[in-house]
């Protein structure tokens, strides 16, 4: 008897745990079938939905250069993943992916021996960890990216923080990336205060900034899947599962804090500082809408 | 004395240098108004819109519609749409660009210029 009443107070304290730890999420979980669900349609017919979602491009040239249906793996590939000329073109490129010789860096930055003789491995001895990133840590009651991880290893032996967005630092995240291909994005929100930043980023994503009055929204949503300029736009479906990329433009690797700010500055406004608060809470919602894709970092992009 | 010839010939001159005086700044005008549609730092329109009528526009985006027959549109309604196209449709993906100061009066109207004459059917 008293071993049954035990037995039902357990089951209630883990059930209810498990709802209590649902709570957080909910809204989260709402916002990312809805928005999962939105790219799958617009991509599943382009040209029956023409009218829907491609109002001012041809039917002659969605049957040219579309790529579809799209399924959810498909995402990760960015722009690539639905314009033709772009995947083509990339697909060459790739044949000899301009990012090898940075990753071997990164792996030898990472194998190799801090001042006080340990190294990387000390913080993170399995590398397969990016899918993990960025999350929600509980006792910091702040954002952890990659970034942030790495040089927080960093000053724990001893050596000087890196600078964030380029250089060293996405050579090592490169690596990790790179280990961690094929894990799924799991980013949780573990409390109250997550979930706060959550929606912070989630505010962040839409709304229209700068002197162009544009929001992420607009570009990567609304606008993937059309062109702007020459540039073909990444649906913002599967935009985290990529990092760092080998951008031809910047002739090297930058990480997604950095193509965050470039793109927070493109729409008119003051270039955000790398690791600032919006920018972790932006990557933190931006990452979790890609929830249980399969990552593939690094890569090339235009 | 009048002389009625003088006076008509001078007349006549005043019509013909208002009327190429006019001719030469509505090319100025349209020409500035190429520029600043191409321009990434000024107008940068080209990143959303293809133009009838201008095909050497190079690499034309197509999140806005092509702009065709838009010397059809009253002066105003163009001028109104391209300063703050919010004010006519709510979800449009256009910028403000008058409102939000990225470009002047001036460049609007030079715009407008441009696109009335280029987007004429010929
Ligand atoms: C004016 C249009 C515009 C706006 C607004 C914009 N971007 Fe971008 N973004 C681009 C273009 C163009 C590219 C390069 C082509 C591509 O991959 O989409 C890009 C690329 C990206 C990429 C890289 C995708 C990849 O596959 O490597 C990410 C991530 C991104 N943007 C996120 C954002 C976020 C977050 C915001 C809001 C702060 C934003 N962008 C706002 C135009 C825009
Ligand atoms: C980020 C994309 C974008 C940019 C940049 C942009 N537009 Fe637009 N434009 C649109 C969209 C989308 C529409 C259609 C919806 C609407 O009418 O608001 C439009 C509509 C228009 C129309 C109305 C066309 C018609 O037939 O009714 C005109 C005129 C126009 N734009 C001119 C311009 C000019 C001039 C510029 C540059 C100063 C410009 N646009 C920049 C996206 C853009």
């Amino acid at each position: 008897m008293l071993k049954r009443l035990a037995k039902i107070a357990i089951i209630s304290m883990i059930s209810g745990s498990i709802m209590f730890a649902a709570n957080f999420n909910a809204q989260a979980e709402k916002d990312r079938h809805a928005f999962v669900n939105y790219f799958l349609k617009k991509f599943k017919n382009p040209v029956k939905n023409q009218a829907k979602y491609f109002p001012y491009v041809s039917i002659k040239e969605i049957k040219k250069d579309y790529i579809y249906p799209l399924s959810f793996q498909a995402f990760q590939d960015g722009s690539l993943s639905w314009y033709k000329p772009s995947k083509e073109q990339f697909a060459e490129i790739n044949a000899f992916p301009p990012y090898e010789i940075p990753l071997d860096d990164g792996e030898a930055l990472y194998k190799k021996p801090f001042a006080n003789g340990k190294t990387y491995s000390s913080c993170f001895p399995n590398p397969a960890i990016k899918q993990n990133y960025p999350y929600y840590d509980t006792k910091k009651d702040e954002i952890i990216t990659i970034g942030i991880a790495v040089n927080e290893c960093r000053v724990k032996n001893g050596e000087k923080p890196l600078k964030y967005g380029k250089g060293d630092i996405a050579k090592v995240i490169s690596y990790l990336a790179y280990k961690s291909r094929g894990q799924k994005i799991n980013i949780k929100i573990p409390n109250a205060n997550a979930a706060k930043a959550y929606e912070a980023g989630k505010k962040l994503f839409y709304k229209q900034r700068g002197y162009l009055a544009i929001s992420c929204n607009e570009c990567h949503v609304k606008g993937a899947g059309k062109r702007l300029r020459a540039e073909a736009l990444s649906p913002a479906l599967g935009a985290t599962t990529q990092m760092p990329v080998y951008r031809i433009k910047w002739g090297g690797l930058g990480t997604l804090q950095r193509r965050l700010a470039g793109c927070v500055k493109d729409t008119g406004s003051e270039k955000p500082k790398m690791q600032s608060k919006p920018l972790k809470e932006l990557a933190y919602f931006l990452t979790y809408m890609s929830n249980g894709m399969k990552l593939f970092g690094p890569d090339t992009r235009k | 004395m009048i002389d009625a010839k003088k006076l008509l010939a001078v007349a006549l001159m005043g019509v013909i240098s208002a009327s190429t005086v006019y001719a030469t700044s509505n090319d100025a005008l349209v020409k500035e108004g190429r520029k600043v549609f191409v321009t990434k730092k000024l107008g940068n329109c080209l990143a959303c819109h293809a133009v009838q009528g201008d095909p050497s526009i190079p690499q034309t985006g197509d999140i806005g519609p092509k702009l065709v027959n838009l010397n059809t549109y009253p002066k105003e309604y163009l001028f109104d749409k391209i300063w703050d196209p919010n004010k006519t449709n709510k979800n449009t993906l256009m910028p403000p660009m008058g409102r939000s100061h990225k470009i002047t009066k001036h460049q609007i109207d030079a715009l407008v210029a441009y696109l009335q004459e280029i987007t004429k059917a010929k």
